[in-house]
Parts: structure tokens; sequence; C-alpha cells
């Protein structure tokens, strides 16, 4: 028999007091946390100005290796997106009560990763201020964008996936804003919530309009789980690459995408329930189905790199059996490729005890080596196969200046600052959802 | 509903449960003019007050295709049509290559439709309404369930109704005796 979804049925009002709390009060570890985050947003933007100041020749970059820590953080950040909109869509759309309690969190973590990672395609154009050449527009150069190019596919799909995540969140935030204003201790706080509320009264005929458009949205932002992520893929495997130019690449990037987003919401959920003490609400039910969740994405990531291995060897390709039976396990990258396997195929593993599942931190411990490894899988197939490509004498390695470690050092930063911004400003946890939630459970109770 | 006239009678109830008594009786009484304000979408509340269902899918579906015709659209007429450009020979009419595009364009319309259709439907942003004048309406979004229900226009009717509502369990009456 699963666990419950809520431990506790509180009084609404008793509730709402609880998961709007953070709004209200300061704290200090708050503060504290603010403060180091964004000294690390200063950082962030420092290199920033850096690279822009000096030319994306500051980087590690060199030819062959012509994407390197750019292109490895943007595939990182973006798939660390994809486990939020799969909680919050999917799982809404297959009726799974548990992703009520985690759902916004999931989202706001989509909002930022993908923020993050549309950071680094335009710092890696060099000339981020051209970047709107990628819409077409009639310019008076006459030439438009190549649409045969994966690029602008990426560019799309970015855009896209970002404006649907931000409307999705917004829309399932309106009540919860209302409720918000409606409880503001001061004047200026309910103006500034009741703006953004919209003047959300709770009418029965809103409520139906408001279940139907999240329902669309949600509807609507499933499919971008596998698109975006295989749009990305797109942009390796139209090339020829040796260890790039690959059918399997969409489905494997999507789960590797949605492997690292679980280990970010374990990562994101097990502070947030601790400090803000959400034990009733975020429950051992949720890790432990969370857990399961990376388990299964575990899999299909090792599914994906046993026939990746498989495929090289059965083409009878010289260059592909090179890349990923030699190259990868043996060559200068090694120590890495390996580092890479052990945490994204052995640690997992853990997963399957339940024990581990619901113990907060060894959960936690799991998910951190799972996304050093999915972070380390990216740089692998980025560095390993640019840096040793058909002829021996454009081999060329790579190694990251300041500048690259400062820039990932620094969107880790600002993504919890704006993770922790979040927290204090939004309700984290829908309100209305929960309440929801916990009317149904009582009423099953007094039926049972 | 814009504007609150005289006859309308608003009552707040403690719990989902009450409020569904009451609408029940309102109903059964042929007071069909009612709206529901509650703190999470109550279960049924679309029978409870026979509601159409919005056409929002429709919008959606047709902004979707719309979306998905631009994208293509974009696409064809830059690099198919007004600069074409031969790249060893491939068609220029490049179908695969212009699906993600298409398809993100068509998600981006419909959500963009999802949303308004919403708003628009339900006549937000709307800052300010008379409701919120009332008494304890703040309670709504948390942990009251009011109903409101314009009645014929005769007094016996009213406070038929209002006593009814009290012994219904409702904790909260207003008659609004003043157009807003």
């Amino acid at each position: 028999m699963p666990s419950p979804e809520l431990l506790v049925t509180p009084g609404d009002e008793e509730l709402s007091d609880l998961l709007l709390a953070p709004l209200w009060s300061k704290s200090r570890i708050w503060l504290l946390l603010f403060a180091l985050t964004g000294a690390g947003t200063l950082l962030l933007l420092f290199a920033m100005t850096w690279t822009f100041s000096t030319g994306i020749g500051s980087w590690g970059n060199n030819i062959p290796n012509a994407w390197a820590f750019g292109i490895i953080n943007f595939v990182w950040w973006i798939g660390i997106g994809h486990a939020g909109t799969f909680i919050s869509a999917f799982l809404l759309l297959l009726q799974q009560p548990w992703r009520a309690s985690i759902n916004r969190v999931a989202e706001a973590m989509t909002l930022f990763a993908v923020l993050n990672a549309a950071l680094f395609p335009l710092l890696h154009l060099g000339r981020p201020w051209f970047a709107y050449w990628l819409i077409p527009y009639p310019a008076t150069m006459q030439v438009w964008p190549q649409f045969r190019s994966a690029l602008p596919w990426d560019f799309a799909a970015i855009l896209t996936y970002g404006t649907v995540s931000l409307l999705f969140w917004y829309v399932g935030l309106i009540p919860d804003l209302a409720t918000a204003r409606d409880r503001a201790p001061t004047r200026g706080k309910q103006i500034v919530y009741g703006i953004f509320a919209l003047g959300w009264r709770g009418s029965a005929r809103d409520w139906q309009r408001h279940g139907i458009a999240y329902g669309l949205l949600a509807g609507l932002a499933t499919p971008l789980v596998i698109s975006v992520h295989s749009i990305v893929s797109m942009d390796f495997a139209i090339t020829q690459l040796p260890g790039w130019h690959s059918t399997i690449f969409p489905p494997y990037f999507v789960a590797g995408a949605l492997y690292s987003g679980f280990a970010m919401v374990i990562m994101l959920t097990i502070p947030l329930r601790r400090v803000f003490r959400l034990e009733t609400i975020i429950t051992e039910r949720h890790l432990d189905s969370i857990g399961k969740l990376a388990l299964a994405m575990g899999w299909a990531v090792i599914y994906a790199y046993v026939i990746e291995a498989f495929i090289a060897w059965y083409s009878g390709n010289i260059y592909e059996r090179y890349a990923l039976l030699i190259g990868r396990p043996l060559g200068p990258y090694a120590l890495l490729y390996w580092i890479m396997l052990s945490c994204n195929c052995a640690a997992p593993q853990l997963l399957w005890l339940r024990r581990v599942r619901t113990s907060p931190l060894l959960l936690f411990g799991v998910a951190a080596l799972i996304q050093i490894g999915m972070w380390l899988e990216r740089f692998i197939i980025i560095v390993s196969s640019l840096s040793r490509d058909f002829l021996p004498s454009s081999w060329h390695s790579y190694r990251p200046t300041w500048v690259d470690l400062s820039l990932l050092a620094g969107t880790i930063s600002l993504f919890l600052l704006l993770f922790l911004l979040f927290l204090r400003f939004v309700p984290a946890i829908p309100i209305s959802e929960v309440k929801h939630l916990s009317h149904e459970t009582s009423r099953d109770e007094a039926f049972a | 509903m814009t504007r609150l006239s005289p006859r309308v009678i608003a009552a707040a109830f403690p719990s989902d449960t009450t409020l569904v008594h009451a609408v029940q009786w309102l109903r059964n009484n042929g007071y069909d003019q009612l709206e529901l304000y509650t703190p999470y979408p109550i279960p049924h509340a679309e029978e409870l007050l026979t509601l159409k269902r919005p056409r929002i899918p429709l919008v959606v579906l047709v902004a979707g295709l719309a979306g998905a015709a631009t994208g293509f659209l974009a696409q064809w007429y830059p690099n198919a049509w007004n600069y074409p450009i031969n790249v060893g020979g491939r068609p220029l009419l490049s179908l695969p290559a212009w699906v993600p595009i298409t398809f993100e364009l068509g998600v981006l319309f419909g959500a963009f439709a999802a949303v308004f259709a919403f708003l628009i439907g339900s006549g937000l942003p709307r800052l300010w309404h008379p409701l919120f004048e009332l008494e304890g309406f703040g309670h709504v979004s948390t942990d009251e369930y009011w109903l409101t229900v314009t009645t014929p226009d005769s007094d016996v009717d009213s406070a038929r109704i209002e006593h009814e509502l009290v012994a219904l369990g409702a904790s909260r009456i207003t008659a609004l005796q003043e157009s807003a």
C-alpha cells in the first residue's frame, strides 16, 4: 500500500497560513543564502562582461573543440528543466494526485533552468547583440535565417518552451496569488499580490475555465517535454561527427534530460521540506515516487549507452568504433568517462532500496551523483567527440578556462538565487490544489 | 454579472457540503441565477449549476493550427521562395527540416490562445469588483464558500431565501441594497 500524499488534513485557514508563511516572514538563513548566491551571480555578470569585452577567445574553446562548456551547460540546464514539465503537465494528465505538493517547485525549476540554458547559446554567439538575426524579418541585407540548420530550430524550441512554461506556471498560480492578496498583512503587499492575481474571485465559472485552460496547457506542454530535447539532440545528430551522428539521440537525450531533472527536483525539495517544515505536505511518498522515476530514467539512459556502443560496433564504421569503443573508455577523457558511468549507471541502483528512496539524506546523495554524472555525460558527448574526429592531424585537446568555470558556477548561483526569490515571494506549494486534495482525502476517509 | 443589482443576496458557508445543500435548495425552488465562489474547484459544480462547457479547446485548436501554418510559411517563404539557396541539390521544399519550427509555433500559439481564452472568458484582469467590498469576502480564497443569488424582485422572496439560507448553515448573509 502506498503511503499517503498528505499526512495531515489541517483546517483550510491553517493550511493557507502554513503555506503562505514564507511570504510574510523574514529569515536569517534566507538572507544569508541570498547573499551567497547573489555573490555567485555577480561572478556570472563579471564573467559575462569579460566574455563580451574580450570575445569568446577567453573561453577554452578551440578548433576542433568549437563547442565546449557553452553547449555542455546549455544542454545540461535545459535537460534539468524537463522534469519540471513532466511532473506538472504529464502527471496532471495522468491524474497523479501526489504531484500537487511539488508541481510548482518543479515548474519554477523549469523556468529558471530554461533561463540559464538560453543564456549559453547567446554567449556562445560571441556577438550576442546580433542574436535577433535568428528571427526571420525582412532585413535590408536581404538574407534570411537558414531553416535547414538546427540552430533556428533550437531558437524556436527554447523560445516556445520558456514561454509555455511561464504561462502554465502563471495560470496555475493565479488562485494562490488571490489567497496571498486576501491574507496579506499589509496594504502594500495586498496591492502587489492583488495586481498579479488579476482580480481572481474563484467563481464556479472561473474555476471551470481555469481548469480547462490549465488542462489544455498541460496537454500542450507535455509534447514539449519530448520535442525540446529531441530538437536539442538534433543539433548533434544531424552532423556527421562520430559519436554524434546517431538516430538514438532524441530519445537518449530526452531520457537523460528527465533523469537529471528528477535528480534536481530531489535536490531542491529535500532542503525545502526540511527548512519550511513541510514534511506533512511533501511526504515520503513524494520522495519515494521521484526516486522511482529517477531509477526508471536511469535504466533508459543505460539502455541508450549500451545501444550507442553496440551500434558503433555493428555499423562497422571505423570512426564510430574508434570514438565509442576506444576514444571514450581509453582516451584522454577516460577518467571522466568512468566517473560518469559510476554516477549514472551504478549509483542509481541504490534506488531499488525503499530505504534509500525514503531517506532524505541518502536520496539527496544519489541525486547529487546523478547530477554530476549527467553534466559529465554532456562533457563526454561533446568534448570527446569533437577533440578526436576523423583525421588525427586535426585532433586537439580541450581545457576550460576560469571564464568557463565562472560561467558554470555563476549560472548555478543564479538558478539558486531565482529559486530563493521564488520561495520568498511566491506561494511555492499550490494552496488551492493541496486544499482540494486534502478535502478529497477526508471525503474518501469518510466513505471508507 | 457586471453589476450587482439591489436584489442580489450573498451568503457565506463554512464548508462545501453546506454550500452544495444550499445550491440544491435554491435550484429546487426555481432560483437559477446563481454563482458560487470557492477556495478550490468544488466537485460537480458544473452539474449543480448546469454550466455549459466553454469552447476553449476549439479556440486552442484553431490558434494552434494557425500557429503551425505561420511557422511553416515563415520557413517556406524565406528559404524556398524569396531567397532560394541550392544546398547540394537538396529540395527547396525541405519538409522534414521544417517540422520542428512548425510544431513549436503551433504549440506556442495554442498556449497563448488557452490563456487569453480563459482570461477574456472570465473577464480578467479586473482588479476591482463590487463583491470585494463585502465584509468577509476575502475568506473566499481561504476557507469560506460563498454563493450569490439574484432573486426575482419581490421582498417576500428575498426574505424567504435569507431565512432558508440561514437554516441551511450560512454563516454570513449580505443583501445588496444599493446598486454598486
